[in-house]
């Protein structure tokens, strides 16, 4: 994100003054700070999107009108001189209750959004349509990852209104996805659904399966084909590497270092 | 104070003090009992691995050219500092796994019920402390030991052409009466 112009910043967060890069995201800032602030879809390694709400905060600014306030999401909101920030006024509870409600309409099957909506005192009757069974709230956080990070650009979201979903396009199996797992280690809700049985990687939410390649010493699951290519061309492991599971590579280190008397 | 973790593989006992010690330092609670309740179970980067006859604690090198850092899309897998060892960022990992492909150590592992990659950090922490890294300080026979860059490098040219740890300490005397290469 930094590109050797940006400059410090002094922001004041719930009556601390808090010192960030102007630019940066307003919810790294807090959190780094350790103020603790809710949110779902927020990952530092992909650019900040505003999808799950739940970061929302007060902000003034200094210059504006005493009463004078904005209620944002932080982890979109660029830190700039002179800010005034409250993540806690009845204002933002009120608000943040009301997206955290709607999300567990959305997606009351994701175990940790249930445990997340009881902590803020929220019950399983909600006044909104359930989508029983729905596990996804649709932030996007997966296909932001693979696009951005890995550059596989195998998930995206598709349909429109109440029948968007978050998945390959069409939907079809995607021939660009690589089964690297890393949409199923972002995701906030565990609605993915990775799972390596009888060979195969499925990924449930995706509908798609990958041919597993396994350890030629032990027979244990290395990765998939596309994902060790895709590994080998960015860290100039050889084949020999590859070719056996982290378990297998490490017992070799152990016998190097045996045979060597020391390391 | 950086440096690098010396193994004597024939004072391993296998009694796995190494391990807990490990288990415990990187927990939440810094206790035993405590850890071993902890939800996510903590995870110990060392570990003792069988080699014929002999039993051998085994964990990251710290490579000087590390394909983890080289191979991660992220900057997740990182130093800070030339010597210093290779940590996870876990704020920017993203648990694609690039570095568990490439190691050819089988150091970095994605552990269940966590979204992102652990490995050993050498006990940054407590390094920076002036203490020395936890399974070290448990290691009752001194199959591990601790030392220092600077003590292993004294007397000796700059390890110009060193494309690791491992072959910086191949080329310094072992000062303890060991092997001299």
């Amino acid at each position: 994100m930094s590109d050797g112009t940006r400059k410090p910043a002094t922001i004041v967060a719930d009556g601390r003054e808090v010192r960030a890069e102007a630019g940066s995201s307003l919810l790294s800032a807090l959190i780094r700070e350790g103020i603790q602030v809710p949110a779902l879809c927020h990952h530092e390694a992909v650019r900040p999107y505003g999808a799950c709400r739940l970061c929302l905060v007060e902000v003034r600014q200094r210059g504006w009108k005493p009463g004078w306030s904005r209620l944002t999401t932080s982890c979109d909101f660029p830190v700039m001189d002179g800010l005034e920030i409250s993540t806690a006024t009845e204002k933002v509870l009120r608000h943040r209750r009301v997206v955290m409600e709607l999300i567990l309409a959305r997606a009351p099957a994701s175990p940790v959004i249930v445990r997340m909506a009881e902590g803020m005192g929220i019950d399983a009757s909600t006044r909104f349509r359930r989508q029983e069974g729905e596990a996804c709230m649709l932030c996007g956080l997966c296909a932001r990852v693979c696009s951005e990070v890995v550059g596989a650009h195998a998930i995206t979201f598709w349909g429109r209104g109440g029948g968007k979903d978050v998945g390959t396009p069409f939907p079809a199996e995607s021939g660009t996805c690589i089964g690297c797992g890393a949409c199923d280690a972002v995701c906030p809700t565990g609605a993915v659904g990775m799972r390596d049985e009888g060979g195969r990687r499925c990924f449930a939410k995706w509908r798609s399966e990958h041919a597993l390649v396994v350890c030629r010493t032990c027979g244990r699951v290395v990765g998939t084909r596309k994902q060790i290519e895709w590994a080998r061309e960015r860290g100039r492991a050889d084949d020999d590497v590859l070719a056996t599971c982290p378990d297998c590579r490490r017992d070799r280190y152990a016998k190097v270092i045996a045979a060597e008397g020391h390391m | 104070m950086s440096g690098v973790i010396k193994v004597r593989a024939e004072r391993c006992l296998a009694c796995n003090r190494c391990r807990l010690a490990c288990f415990v330092e990187h927990s939440l609670s810094k206790t035993l009992i405590g850890a071993i309740a902890e939800e996510p179970r903590p995870w110990a980067g060392v570990q003792v691995r069988r080699a014929g006859v002999l039993a051998v604690p085994t964990s990251c090198r710290q490579c000087e050219a590390a394909v983890c850092a080289a191979a991660c899309p992220t900057g997740a897998m990182h130093r800070d500092a030339a010597g210093e060892p290779v940590v996870v960022e876990k704020r920017l990992c993203v648990g694609c796994a690039a570095c568990v492909m490439v190691c050819p150590y089988g150091v970095p592992r994605m552990a269940a019920g966590m979204a992102h990659i652990l490995k050993c950090d050498q006990c940054v922490e407590r390094v920076r402390q002036g203490e020395e890294p936890a399974c070290v300080a448990a290691c009752p026979t001194g199959c591990l030991t601790f030392v220092p860059l600077e003590a292993r490098c004294e007397g000796r040219d700059a390890p110009s052409g060193a494309s690791s740890i491992l072959s910086l300490m191949a080329r310094i005397e072992d000062t303890r009466g060991g092997r001299c290469e």
